[in-house]
């Protein structure tokens, strides 16, 4: 039976082929990894995948990522309720965080390139530009200079060329 | 000579407890100052005395120097320790402690004024005769006057901000066509940073590596270094990275650059502790930069190799004493490596991340030093830098010290914000890091290397392996059910 989870934002399909007392045979894409625990405890898991010894840990409600082998992962169930509608680029052109809009880079209705800065917003003291995630025409700013925003909100409204 | 017995910190974060600790093992007093929402972090509770300074902008807390010092006099502290940052290079302040009858940590008033501004402190290291890098530092500011001198000087350029600091207000500029807008924002980022858009430019140095050499002065002109440090690798003009001894540096060098750094720390009668930061290009030519007058982020690194404690000679020298170390004293042995954690994302250009601490994490390895301003639950806001922690290491050499670094780092996770953990460990993993070529664009040159790589199968298996298998409960039917809901359990392939 096919199973899913997220792993870095990334859903992934795997097999369990085998699931008793702490050992595990898991199929990622025909592969197969065989992996056994050696300790657990709230600080750290040991376990042992092709004779060697691992190291991990992980974050007590396991909602905040792990540690395997000196890497960070997240890993979680699939979220359902997310909507999968938005894509990566509109929330390129989001707000990171909270902060103030410092500049307007471009008029409205220019054409721009992917890649083109076209605000600059101002958070921690630090000045970051907000680049064009596609190529198009600068439709709308929500915003103007000097305006305090929220984190994750939209910024400009960006008619791509394609998409027209 | 006047003995300290109650030291008012003003300051905050990893630097405030850095103070602490050294005042109780010294068996100082500190009073702490805190703002309402930042209550429960370690620095509001481990003075013996903290004080709320009440909700407000930075100026109207941590900054407001009449704040400060009403509160140095109530609680009678009898010396102000500045820290790093805010008021730490504020020769105003610095007087104004002093005429309120306090001793102010650090050093004079005149130095403060005559180093801090980047452009008489040039005035003066070239009277000296300690090397200068081409450039324009004067006061004209017309913008096609700037572009002139740089055309004059050779693209590529630097613009930076003549009060700055930290990499606020500064620009490359590669080309002619770039400088009328690099000049700008620079301007603009100087204005809001420091209330003044006072620039200079200079000459670029291509693969150009930072050095800096810790000096130590008392009342009674004795002027020593604690040797260099190297801070090549940096991101977004601040460092990220910092070691002693530098790779960089053969003992004639590292010899000519240390007395130079005495001879500028004698020639302006310093004071206390400060660093003298060089710049050094391919052919071991290097050059003044800048002097920073206060005790700075990295400064345990140099208290890993020497073993002294610089928050402890700051005190001394404040109370008077005379600095009981001569110069043939101090040594530098094995090698240290300090890595900043900062909340920012290293996949989405290094842009700051806030959330709640759900776990610091500490090293547990000889040698390893953990210096933060936050514990398990704290948040991560907007309103302050976004510097988590600073980790510390020693080791016997430089390689050894890089693999320890990389132990330690697994164990101080932050979990529950976004942090740069990975990207630094993929720093110290790198070939050209571990070779010692490390120059102030490592981070920009290596961009592509440095990014996390793909997701293989195996890293998949391995990280759902750790997952599936580490619950609060050990519950297995609980595991499943989290994970893929009641509907599908794993309960049945137990015996497959």
């Amino acid at each position: 039976m096919k199973k899913k989870l997220v792993v870095n934002n990334q859903e992934v399909e795997f097999h369990l082929i085998k699931n008793l007392d702490g050992e595990m045979i898991i199929e990622v894409d025909n592969q197969k990894f065989e992996l056994s625990t050696l300790k657990s405890d709230p600080d750290h898991f040991i376990f042992k995948y092709n004779d060697k010894n691992h190291f991990s840990n992980i974050s007590p409600s396991k909602k905040n990522g792990l540690i395997v082998d000196g890497v960070t992962y997240t890993v979680g169930p699939i979220d359902r309720s997310k909507s999968s509608s938005t894509g990566s680029d509109s929330e390129a052109m989001s707000s990171p965080m909270p902060g103030k809009i410092l500049k307007l880079l471009v008029d409205l209705g220019a054409t721009v390139s992917k890649g083109d800065g076209l605000l600059i917003m101002e958070a921690m003291k630090m000045e970051h530009t907000i680049k064009a995630s596609h190529d198009g025409i600068l439709e709308k700013f929500y915003f103007a200079e000097g305006e305090l925003v929220d984190g994750g909100v939209e910024l400009v409204g960006l008619k791509g060329m394609e998409e027209a | 000579m006047a003995k300290i017995k109650k030291i008012l910190i003003a300051n905050r974060g990893e630097i405030a407890i850095r103070i602490i600790n050294t005042c109780r093992i010294k068996g100082i007093a500190t009073v702490s100052i805190y703002k309402p929402e930042e209550k429960d972090y370690p620095h509001a509770l481990l003075a013996d005395e903290s004080i709320c300074l009440g909700d407000g902008t930075l100026a109207e807390t941590y900054l407001n120097q009449k704040l400060l010092l009403d509160i140095a006099k109530k609680y009678k502290a009898d010396a102000i320790h500045p820290g790093y940052g805010f008021l730490s290079e504020n020769a105003e302040f610095s007087s104004n402690v002093r005429k309120a009858g306090l001793i102010f940590i650090g050093p004079s008033e005149d130095s403060m004024k005559l180093m801090g501004d980047k452009i008489s402190s040039k005035v003066k290291m070239e009277e000296i005769g300690a090397p200068l890098i081409p450039g324009y530092h004067g006061d004209n500011q017309d913008i096609s006057f700037l572009s002139n001198q740089a055309k004059k000087i050779g693209f590529p350029i630097l613009v930076k901000a003549s009060a700055g600091g930290g990499g606020k207000g500064m620009r490359i500029v590669n080309s002619e066509s770039e400088f009328d807008d690099s000049l700008e924002g620079a301007k603009r980022e100087a204005m809001n940073a420091f209330g003044n858009d006072k620039v200079l430019i200079e000459k670029f140095i291509v693969n150009p590596r930072h050095i800096e050499v810790q000096v130590f002065s008392d009342q009674h002109g004795n002027h020593l270094h604690l040797f260099e440090r190297e801070c090549s690798i940096q991101r977004r003009y601040q460092k990220i990275v910092e070691e002693s001894p530098s790779p960089a540096l053969s003992t004639k060098l590292r010899d000519e650059m240390t007395k130079t750094a005495v001879k500028i720390s004698s020639s302006i009668d310093y004071e206390g502790a400060g660093t003298i930061e060089f710049i050094l290009d391919e052919d071991g030519k290097y050059y003044f930069l800048e002097m920073n007058t206060r005790l700075q982020v990295e400064h345990p690194v140099t208290e890993m190799v020497t073993g002294l404690d610089l928050v402890d000679l700051q005190i001394q020298v404040a109370e008077g004493q005379k600095l009981s170390l001569k110069q043939e004293d101090i040594h530098s042995r094995g090698h240290a490596i300090e890595v900043r954690l900062y909340a920012e994302d290293p996949d989405n250009e290094f842009l700051p991340s806030i959330g709640v601490i759900e776990k610091v994490g500490s090293p547990f390895f000889p040698g390893a030093r953990l210096d933060t301003g936050f514990e398990d639950g704290n948040e991560v806001t907007i309103n302050f830098d976004p510097m988590l922690a600073k980790l510390i290491v020693h080791a016997t050499d430089r390689s050894q010290a890089i693999e320890k670094m990389k132990v330690v780092l697994d164990q101080v996770p932050f979990y529950g914000v976004t942090t740069n953990r990975d990207y630094l460990r993929r720093i110290l993993d790198h070939s050209k890091f571990k070779d010692g070529e490390t120059f102030t664009h490592f981070v920009e040159t290596y961009k592509d290397e440095l990014q996390k790589s793909d997701l293989t199968n195996e890293d998949i298996a391995k990280a759902i392996f750790v997952y599936l298998n580490t619950s609060q409960s050990k519950n297995n039917n609980e595991v499943t059910s989290n994970v893929y809901g009641p509907w599908d359990s794993l309960s049945g392939l137990r015996n497959v």
